[in-house]
């Protein structure tokens, strides 16, 4: 299928709005809407038999805890168990519960705080180039001057006393009026 | 800002000691997670696991003997 092909082939605009959207329970009320309630049910959730052996190989082999919070969230939000903004609230106790048992089970966990991909600055790609592109950095370094164009940009110089009463309507402009002064 | 990096705000956010005001308020106080109760509860754990290391050698000590 070419990509032409393929940009027609998407939903028309206000298909939403002809599905019945009850389907999908995060359209409905979540089950829990109690943020202690939550907690517990998504740590016992994680924590129970079934889960637990899952979730502590996945923090041995290195998965940081932020990921596995919103994994657990996700699952949740899917099933309409609590709403979107209380995953939210939520996500801060629930790492910590994660911490806390990780760590008595002898797992040194990774939060998952830092991003270790920042996202690449201008400096950086300069910095790659090479010292040889040093006039380049320089260049990027200086700040560049505003152009100042058209009637309507800003200038720097100061109209005159009588020119800003004229603007202001303080001087009389008519020859009448100036021949009776 | 994608469902995971407001994730790791929120985890942050807590783990600063940060308690939502507005949710605070609603609740009027009564809220069991907090990032003190936690860091009490990280202790009790913590104390806990010493407890039954201890309990883990004596036993391990008087089987020996």
């Amino acid at each position: 299928m070419s990509k032409q092909e393929q940009l027609y082939r998407g939903p028309i605009p206000g298909e939403n709005y002809t599905s019945d959207v009850r389907n999908y329970p995060w359209h409905r009320p979540p089950d829990l809407t109690d943020y202690d309630e939550i907690v517990d049910y998504a740590f016992n959730n994680m924590a129970d038999e079934d889960n637990i052996d899952k979730v502590i190989a996945l923090l041995g082999a290195g998965m940081d805890v932020a990921t596995l919070v919103g994994i657990a969230h996700l699952q949740n939000i899917s099933i309409g168990k609590y709403s979107i903004d209380m995953a939210l609230l939520t996500a801060g106790p629930l790492a910590r519960l994660l911490q806390i048992h990780a760590e008595k089970a002898g797992i040194t966990v990774d939060m998952g705080l830092e991003n270790p991909n920042p996202p690449t600055t201008k400096e950086d790609v300069l910095r790659a180039l090479g010292q040889e592109n040093e006039e380049i950095v320089e260049q990027a370094d200086t700040p560049v001057e505003e152009l100042q164009e058209g009637l309507m940009s800003r200038t720097d110089e100061v109209a005159s006393e009588e020119e800003q009463n004229e603007m202001l309507g303080m001087i009389p402009d008519t020859l009448e009026e100036r021949v009776i002064e | 800002m994608t469902f995971d990096q407001a994730i790791v705000k929120a985890i942050k956010t807590f783990l600063k000691g940060d308690m939502p005001p507005k949710l605070m308020e609603l609740a009027e106080g009564n809220l069991k997670y907090t990032p003190e109760y936690l860091d009490e509860y990280a202790e009790k754990v913590e104390m806990d696991s010493d407890i039954e290391e201890e309990e883990a050698v004596d036993e391990q000590t008087r089987t020996t003997i």
